[in-house]
């Protein structure tokens, strides 16, 4: 932040003295020079409450911290292995596991009594602190082939008139989505599924995200979305992979936790992925989708209390700011647990600084300098924040060359996969094939930014 | 800078164009206040801030006497976050004084400031001294400013939080006024004066207290880092210390008061080290180093973190 004083500037570029307008000859004021902590609410502090308490409504640092909000945002009540929950079912099993926002999805399986919930509107049988929503999956329809998008906000539900033969893709049911507002959210499923690290299983039966990056490209997809945990961390290899891979060649797509209850998890378990969101009290819904769509939001191993939040400079997730070459950034984290996790702090997927918190409540913070532009998270061993993105001098991130031919290529084997009938997009080839040559030309034009020399298929 | 009403204020930027630092727009400047009348001890209150710090070697300043081309040198102590005279220099001739400050940089290239006018005569700042308090006549009206400044932070308290101890018999608020700005340009330079000037004159209206021995307590003082790029980022820390049998543990907290080249933001840290009753060692929870000692009533150090970040800091305790 450059914020130049009008007369030093005068001074600077004219060698004029500022002596009879100076701001710095103006009476002295009462008002102490604010240091955070002294009790006294100034700016740049959110609160000042003057005591070292992180458990009241002002943390340690003078920042406020955020109401956190458990959600799971891909659950069904009409599930695989024909379990049936209705809308109290469904209630329960938020309240019982402590979860605020619950998105039942539709979906190709679902029968017309339970489509016709997705209405718009909350559930009526939701509790005050346990939102229930209908929403939809794409799956067991015949766009699934190309990934299964998880639509959150939706108005209404009909994006065909026989959903089970067409569209093929998912690019139009996501164009279809995103008419019915602002408020729509959409996610990619089940991207812990059918990769072998970067690229998609053709032989896969089930549930390859083939389009994800080409929905990142068209700017239509808000989030990836895991099911599973990792053996030693919060995400598995391949949503790792892919959520890294997508944020080194720029593009702003967050990760998020869900059980896809009761498919994936037919119960709720202590390893089964939560999005832990930062909404701002009162709950709402539509707050909650306005979270995600801004990237406010963590994935948190099961039930646990961990929470981490982190601001650069004091934006916090999901937001950007902008710096030079060597600019100093202040990192502050607000870590809970009743473990003592180290924290990560990492910048373009490496790891910058570790801190020992501790159990307990605690924030800390770390001096950094900026060298590029950058995506900047943290991680402990059972959270996982969105990142804050660093634009230094004005350009765009472009972390490694590696991961940008990575999506290049699982373009290329989607390119592939629908030439050779894996993928059979029938009346949507008019549509796809160009998505498709564009989003692999942008890839390669970012791969060559990134310092790529060639990247083949 | 000719003498004006009330207290004489002067931004002065070095004249050379010269950038360290590796950034064209960091060309190093100097901030001083200069006063308008001399004080009991007739010393000029020779206090310079210059930023960016890195790069620095060394700052002088130049005076020229009156009726006397000569002019006279003298090498600035680093007073951190600013530059200050290591002892008071007593200028017994009535007449017009003018100097500036000169800084030598790491590379051996020199800047200087522009000159700065005082006009002693016999009196000045008579009253002042007569009541070694405030001033007890008002001061003349002082120049507004044509705009309300941006409502940005005050700067790091280092000048006032070392001044007036360092300089217990300067005059308050208004006249002859000890007043070393924490540079930078961000906005809300405006306020930044103001509130330094009534912090300074409300610690020389209070004797400073004196260190009691123990480190539990809260402790107000200010902070410089210096990043690797030249970057100098100047805070104001707040420490809250428990002290058992020479475990420390605490918190420190800071707000950005001047940085060219970071947010204007605030936060914290948990911190834990040691105390042994002369020297404190503190580990923040986010990797930096606080070593520091008794001075006087304050205590003041070096920091060091990750990213070869280094810095100063000190504290004094506050009620």
């Amino acid at each position: 932040m450059r914020i130049w004083h009008p007369c030093l500037l005068a001074v600077l570029l004219a060698g004029v003295a500022c002596q009879g307008t100076s701001p710095l000859a103006t009476e002295p004021t009462p008002t102490p020079a604010p240091v955070c902590g002294d009790g006294i609410l100034q700016p740049p502090e959110e609160c000042d409450d003057g005591n070292a308490d992180n458990n009241d409504a002002c943390l340690v640092g003078c920042l406020t911290p955020p109401s956190w909000v458990t959600s799971d945002p891909h659950m069904h009540g009409w599930g695989c292995e024909q379990t049936q929950r209705g809308p109290e079912d469904l209630v329960r099993v938020l309240v019982d596991n402590d979860i605020n926002v619950g998105a039942a999805l539709v979906w190709g399986e679902s029968p017309r009594v339970e489509r016709e919930l997705l209405t718009g509107q909350d559930s009526p049988a939701s509790l005050p602190d346990h939102i229930l929503h209908y929403d939809m999956e794409i799956s067991h329809w015949a766009a699934q082939q190309t990934g299964h998008l998880v639509l959150l906000g939706l108005h209404e539900g009909t994006f065909s008139s026989n959903p089970k033969s067409s569209p093929k893709s998912g690019l139009r049911i996501v164009d279809w989505a995103r008419a019915q507002g602002a408020r729509v959210v959409v996610g990619m499923a089940h991207v812990q599924m059918a990769l072998d690290g970067y690229y998609p299983d053709p032989n896969a039966t089930c549930c390859v995200p083939w389009e994800t990056p080409v929905h990142a490209v068209r700017g239509t997809l808000d989030f990836i979305e895991t099911e599973r945990r990792s053996a030693d961390g919060v995400l598995d290899t391949s949503t790792e992979e892919m959520w890294t891979a997508l944020q080194d060649s720029g593009f702003r797509v967050g990760v998020a936790g869900a059980s896809d209850l009761s498919c994936i998890h037919h119960y709720m378990t202590m390893e089964t992925p939560r999005t832990v969101a930062a909404v701002d009290p009162p709950l709402t819904y539509d707050r909650w989708l306005e979270a995600l769509h801004r990237g406010r939001y963590t994935v948190v191993e099961g039930p646990r209390p961990d929470r981490l939040f982190l601001w650069v400079n004091g934006v916090g997730l999901g937001g950007e700011l902008t710096a030079h070459r060597g600019d100093g950034l202040i990192v502050t984290i607000e870590m809970r647990s009743p473990t003592a996790p180290p924290v990560e702090i990492l910048v373009n997927g490496h790891v910058a600084a570790t801190l020992h918190p501790g159990s307990g409540h605690h924030v800390g913070t770390v001096r950094l300098e900026a060298t590029t532009s950058a995506w900047i998270y943290a991680r402990t061993r059972w959270v996982l924040t969105n990142p804050v993105y660093v634009v230094v001098d004005g350009q765009p991130v472009r972390a490694s060359a590696d991961h940008t031919c990575h999506l290049a290529r699982y373009v290329g084997r989607l390119r592939w996969a629908a030439s050779h009938g894996v993928i059979d997009l029938g009346s949507d080839s008019s549509i796809a094939w160009p998505a498709y040559d564009n989003a692999y030309q942008e890839l390669q034009k970012r791969f060559r930014e990134a310092g790529g020399d060639v990247c083949n298929e | 800078m000719q003498r004006v009403a009330g207290v004489a204020l002067a931004i002065a930027t070095l004249l050379a164009t010269t950038a360290f630092g590796g950034a064209a727009n960091r060309t190093p400047e100097v901030r001083h206040e200069a006063p308008t009348c001399l004080d009991r001890s007739h010393s000029i209150p020779f206090v310079a801030c210059v930023l960016p710090r890195s790069g620095v070697r060394a700052v002088d300043v130049v005076v020229r006497l009156p009726g006397s081309a000569a002019e006279q040198r003298q090498r600035l102590k680093s007073n951190m976050p600013c530059y200050s005279i290591p002892s008071d220099r007593v200028f017994k001739k009535n007449g017009a004084y003018t100097y500036f400050f000169e800084a030598t940089l790491a590379s051996g290239a020199t800047m200087r400031s522009q000159l700065f006018h005082l006009t002693a005569a016999s009196g000045d700042c008579a009253s002042a001294v007569a009541s070694g308090t405030s001033l007890p006549t008002p001061a003349p009206p002082r120049p507004r400013p044509a705009a309300s400044p941006a409502p940005t932070p005050a700067p790091a308290p280092g000048p006032s939080a070392t001044a007036p101890q360092a300089r217990p018999h300067k005059s308050g608020k208004g006249r002859a006024l000890l007043l070393a700005l924490g540079g930078g340009v961000a906005g809300g330079i405006a306020a930044v004066a103001a509130s330094r000037s009534n912090a300074t004159a409300t610690a020389a209206a209070t004797p400073a207290p004196t260190f009691d021995g123990r480190i539990a307590g809260a402790w107000i003082g200010a902070q410089t880092l210096r990043y690797p790029s030249g970057c100098v980022e100047e805070d104001r820390i707040q420490l809250r210390l428990n002290e058992s049998s020479g475990r420390v543990q605490g918190t420190l907290t800071f707000t950005v008061s001047t940085c060219l080249c970071c947010a204007v933001v605030q936060g914290g840290d948990h911190v834990s080290g040691s105390w042994d009753g002369k020297r404190l060692r503190l580990d923040t929870t986010g990797g930096l180093r606080y070593d520091g000692s008794v001075s006087g009533a304050r205590l003041e150090g070096q920091l060091r973190g990750m990213g070869e970040i280094t810095g100063d800091w000190s504290a004094t305790q506050t009620p």
